[in-house]
């Protein structure tokens, strides 16, 4: 029975997200001591991931006919906070970071971001969508592939819209990345995906080559603001741009460079570089403990990945496998893009290094789609005898 | 059965290979990640290190000491003492957390004496303004806690909390909590925060202790831009003689004058140099200001300073040498001093000039005033202030007639009688108030008769047949014009060309009757300062050659090895500013006629000089005007300017003498004036009551 028990938790992720609760814990002291930043910073981070922990392990216990009956309610709730926020933003942080994502709670005096939390209710409501509809398509039709792919869009797009509403193009970001996960998984023919992939990508590097040679198309038809070109300048070419943006990335680019290949040690810098302690703590890793600390963290991320996809081939149901792509693009989307900042491979977007970052909003958001994951396999019991070999249900 | 499973297959087999997909995007994306982390970190992590490791070098400038200024035997008037000196040099991006750290280490080993406000309202040199700024820069992460509950408490964007905001949310019993060591700290640190990036200030330079150098030599790992050097300041060794002339050099703290900044920051000045803000010391600033000392700064990636290594030691200014001879300026000033004691009615000051009049070297200058009882320096007013001189300008009355043509050596005879007119005042030379006489040139200078003077102007205005009275035929503007034009080619109403700033170059009057041109031709209309008098005084002496009369003679260097004043590097040439087109004859005349005032029985003063082991010749004045001194409600009383010039040796003349008593009261019949040129001529040649004096100086 203890053996049993036992292996309802799935150790693999407990010890990934283990190992990257350490690094970040450390990582974040680290910067505190490099950068003068307040200690609480530290404490109040390990305080969050307690609450993390704590989110992860209740969510845990939710076995999927629970989370399939509560999802719409979810949904809604998540579109109604959303909504909410776009009122009830922190006008200090609006101006400080020019975002209406942020929300204060009275009294404990916490700033929360719902898009975060709300992550989770989307991807549960775009997984029980698919299910849905894949079980009442069983044949697929190019009609019904369409259907679904317009429902999918659907329910995304207010979403999507409140988060551009508030002005946070990163976490909007994140919210495409999890919808075509999900759409990739869903099953769609790749007939109807191979060109859409294709548009979308075509649009992007029309969109990057409008924003060096023509910016003004952008700025009259589709209402951009000068410091969202800014990112894209940044990226191209940080040494000759003048603007903060850039000193942060060529400061985090001199930070990791100089790493080398085993780091500086521990808490070790040389190098000022502006938000380290969020958006920019790769540089802290990279810096402090080299290239060996940065691809191990990496490493890390991919053990984590690997374990999640293998719950998914364990458990072999449909709405879990779309629960975790949606988790797995929330957090790879987020590894890839921090990261990819960070080294000048992709443009700088305010996005947090999941587990490792600071950031209560993000961790918790993070924890609870770990614990969406863990329940997969915690409540697998139930389904053990109903399905055999490769289906899924 | 086969074939509904195999569809049920198709149907379902998209989530294996697409999540494998996936996996394998996944695999890819973190492979990029990991390529792109090796080649920043791996390849090149080298050039990273190396850029990060780069230490910017700049160079920093130092300052030196200033040039000192000698007399005209090589006798120090100003010099510099050395003072030791802890200083700063901020780095380029120092923080305040960081010199708060600095400062509060260094108050472990230095102490700077200080009130601060809160002991003393009036005496404070740290302000709760300055405690403030230092308690927020100490006390950072408590500060930053502060202000964020205090922002959200009250609901304020931080946006808009600034600085000066955020200062009073410091209290007073924060600043009243803080310990002798911590105010020290702020006094230091205050210092400190006044240097601008990359350039030095000083923290102490008054009576730092040869411990507390070396305590700060030692430590100097600890104290980032703190170091020990040498810092000076002015020294009068001759006390406050000529101080008024030798002008001031501001501060450290008053730095640039605000006025000039970007003309001495093009010159490469920093912020916090000292400069010569006045006189002397703002003439001659290129000269003395020397050479800064050049230090090698390395500045790391964070932008503090690691290193300075001296590559140029700076050179200190020149020196200037003076053409005062400060014996002489002694005596003077006790002549001046003697003169001021005896004074009546509003007399308030006395000037005494003297100019070599072979090349216009001021020998001497002394102005002594009383300011509210106390008898201040006043060489400043020689060149400043101006007087209605009187009869003291008739000479150059004369040689302007010359000069106009109105009068020449075979006919220069004119009826001395009283005048009157219509419409003017009536004139009379004060010894022949109703007669009839016939004066010559040199009688009418000797007897100092007005009425041959006011003939002379009548002339230039072209009036020569005078009958009593008429109204004055004469255009006042033009004639006052013309007189002014000679006038001015002796130095009275034009600048001297002294080498010193704001030279004040007299008053004229505001023409509105003819009359006032017969006036002017007797001096009792125009106003001159003292040195247009004296450079008057020796153009006569010289027999017309005007030279611009200067303070400094010669600007020399400092002797390497002892510091004392060193070889000779610009001789200053003197400078003529004008010639007067006059005969030597007729140049002759009018000194015949001033050694006849010195010497001879004419006139009214008595033969001053006559016994005298040097010749002197000279021409008093006797201006009735109206006190315009420092006394305010008496202002526009009438009063007698008492003044007097002259030169010699008679034959050949090296000194050219002004006195000017001013504000005497109207009426007066007494001797001031006399007995000062006298009492000046007798100090320079050492002779009388001088005699000794030179003896047991030298």
């Amino acid at each position: 029975m203890n053996e049993e028990q036992a292996s309802r938790i799935d150790y693999g992720i407990v010890l990934s997200v283990m190992l990257l609760a350490i690094i970040g814990l450390g990582s974040l002291h680290s910067t505190v001591v490099m950068q003068d930043l307040p200690f609480r910073m530290t404490i109040m981070q390990g305080i969050w991931y307690v609450l993390g922990i704590s989110a992860a392990s209740l969510i845990m216990l939710f076995d999927s006919e629970q989370l399939w009956k509560i999802t719409e309610y979810l949904y809604i709730a998540g579109i109604v906070i959303m909504f909410l926020t776009l009122f009830l933003y922190d006008r200090q942080l609006e101006a400080q970071w020019g975002g209406r994502s942020w929300v204060r709670i009275p009294f404990i005096n916490f700033t929360l971001q719902p898009s975060e939390f709300v992550k989770i209710s989307y991807i549960l409501m775009l997984a029980k969508i698919t299910t849905l509809h894949n079980s009442t398509y069983i044949h697929r039709t190019t009609e019904s592939d369409w259907r679904l792919l317009l429902r999918l869009i659907g329910y995304a797009v207010p979403i999507v819209a409140l988060n551009l509403l508030q002005g946070d193009l990163g976490t909007t970001l994140v919210y495409f990345a999890i919808l075509g996960g999900v759409i990739l998984i869903s099953g769609i023919q790749w007939k109807i995906l191979l060109p859409i992939i294709l548009l979308v990508f075509g649009l992007a590097a029309l969109a990057v080559v409008l924003v060096v040679y023509n910016r003004d198309i952008l700025k009259v038809y589709f209402g951009m603001k000068d410091y969202q070109f800014s990112r894209i300048d940044t990226w191209l070419d940080p040494y000759h741009d003048a603007s903060a943006a850039s000193y942060q990335l060529i400061q985090s680019l001199k930070a990791i460079g100089s790493g080398g290949v085993f780091g500086k040690g521990f808490a070790i810098s040389e190098v000022f570089v502006p938000v380290r302690e969020s958006d920019m703590i790769f540089a802290t890793i990279g810096e402090n403990f080299g290239f060996a600390g940065g691809s191990f963290l990496i490493f890390v991320y991919f053990v984590l990945i690997y374990n999640m996809i293998k719950v998914v081939y364990d458990t072999k149901n449909e709405f879990y496998a779309y629960i975790a792509v949606g988790v797995i693009m929330m957090i790879v989307f987020h590894v890839v893009e921090n990261i990819g900042m960070n080294i000048g491979l992709l443009p700088v977007t305010g996005i947090p290094l999941p587990f490792i970052s600071q950031g209560g909003s993000a961790l918790l958001g993070n924890m609870m789609g770990i614990g969406l994951i863990m329940s997969m396999r915690f409540h697998y019991r139930s389904y053990m005898f109903s399905g055999d070999g490769d289906k899924f249900h | 059965m086969v074939a509904k499973q195999n569809k049920q297959k198709d149907s379902k087999s998209h989530v294996p290979f697409r999540l494998n997909l996936l996996f394998f995007i996944i695999f890819v994306l973190f492979a990029i990640l990991i390529i792109q982390l090796g080649f920043l970190q791996i390849i090149r992590g080298e050039d990273f290190k190396a850029e990060v490791q780069r230490t910017e070098s700049t160079i920093i400038q130092g300052n030196v000491p200033r040039g000192e200024i000698y007399d005209a035997h090589l006798k120090k008037i100003v010099g510099n003492e050395a003072t030791n000196a802890i200083i700063y040099t901020r780095g380029k991006n120092t923080e305040a957390k960081t010199m708060a750290t600095t400062a509060s280490r260094l108050s472990k080993i230095i102490s700077l004496p200080h009130v601060t406000e809160l002991e003393n309202e009036e005496k404070k040199d740290l302000t709760i303004r300055d405690l403030k700024d230092y308690y927020f820069a100490a006390h950072q992460e408590e500060m930053e806690e502060r202000i964020e509950n205090y922002v959200h408490k009250n609901k304020i964007n931080s946006n808009n909390f600034d600085y000066e905001d955020q200062l009073e949310l410091i209290k007073e019993s924060d600043l009243e909590r803080m310990h002798d060591e911590e105010l020290n700290a702020a006094a230091i640190y205050k210092k400190m925060n006044s240097a601008y990036a990359l350039s030095a200030v000083n923290i102490k330079n008054k009576d730092v202790t040869s411990e507390e150098m070396a305590a700060v030599a030692e430590n100097a790992e600890y104290l980032p831009g703190v170091n020990t050097s040498t810092d000076w300041e002015r020294v009068y060794p001759l006390d406050d003689m000529l101080r008024s002339v030798l002008g001031t050099v501001s501060t450290e703290k008053q730095g640039l004058p605000e006025s000039q900044l970007n003309a001495y920051l093009a010159k490469g000045y920093s912020r916090n140099d000292r400069v010569g803000t006045s006189l002397i010391e703002l003439q001659y600033e290129d000269v003395l200001r020397g050479t800064k000392s050049r230090l090698q700064t390395e500045v790391n990636a964070s932008g503090d300073i690691i290193k300075q290594v001296e590559r140029y030691a700076g050179e200190k200014g020149d020196n200037l040498v003076l053409t005062i001879d400060t014996e002489i300026q002694k005596r003077f000033d006790e002549v001046a001093l003697n003169t001021l004691a005896q004074r009546q009615g509003l007399n308030d000051s006395v000037y005494i000039t003297a100019i070599n009049p072979k090349n216009g070297d001021i020998i001497a200058m002394s102005g002594k005033k009383i300011v509210k009882g106390e008898i201040e320096d006043d060489a400043l007013g020689v060149f400043q202030n101006s007087f209605t001189m009187g009869s003291s300008v008739k000479p150059a009355t004369v040689l302007s007639g010359y000069l106009d043509g109105v009068i020449s050596v075979d006919n220069n005879v004119i009826v001395d009688m009283p005048l009157q007119f219509q419409g003017s005042e009536n004139i009379s030379s004060v010894y022949n108030r109703h007669g009839v006489k016939y004066l010559s040139d040199i009688q009418a200078l000797a007897e100092s008769s007005n009425v041959y003077m006011a003939m002379l102007a009548m002339r230039m205005g072209g009036y020569y047949d005078y009958k009593p009275n008429e109204f004055l035929p004469i255009d006042a503007e033009e004639t006052i014009a013309k007189m002014r034009k000679y006038n001015r080619q002796f130095g009275l109403g034009s600048p001297t060309g002294i080498d010193l700033p704001n030279e004040s170059i007299g008053q004229p009057g505001e023409v509105t009757n003819a009359g006032q041109a017969l006036f002017n031709a007797f001096g009792q209309f125009d106003t001159y300062t003292p040195l247009q008098h004296a450079q008057y005084a020796a153009t006569i002496a010289n027999g017309g050659i005007r030279y611009a009369p200067r303070l400094v003679r010669e600007i020399r260097g400092t002797n390497p090895d002892t510091g004392e004043l060193g070889a000779l590097k610009t001789k200053i040439e003197p400078k003529i500013l004008n010639e007067i087109n006059v005969s030597k004859e007729a140049f002759n005349r009018v000194h015949q006629s001033m050694w006849q005032v010195a010497n001879g029985s004419l006139g009214l003063t008595p033969a001053v000089f006559r016994g005298a082991p040097y010749t002197f010749a000279g021409k008093t004045g006797t201006a009735e005007a109206y006190y315009w001194g420092e006394n305010e409600s008496m202002r526009g009383t009438p009063v007698y300017n008492m003044t007097f010039i002259g030169f010699a040796p008679y034959d050949d003349p090296e000194i050219a003498v002004s006195v000017v008593v001013p504000y005497l009261p109207s009426g007066y019949l007494g001797t001031i004036h006399v007995e000062t040129i006298r009492n000046a001529m007798d100090a320079y040649f050492g002779v009388g009551r001088f005699g000794s004096h030179t003896s047991s100086d030298e």
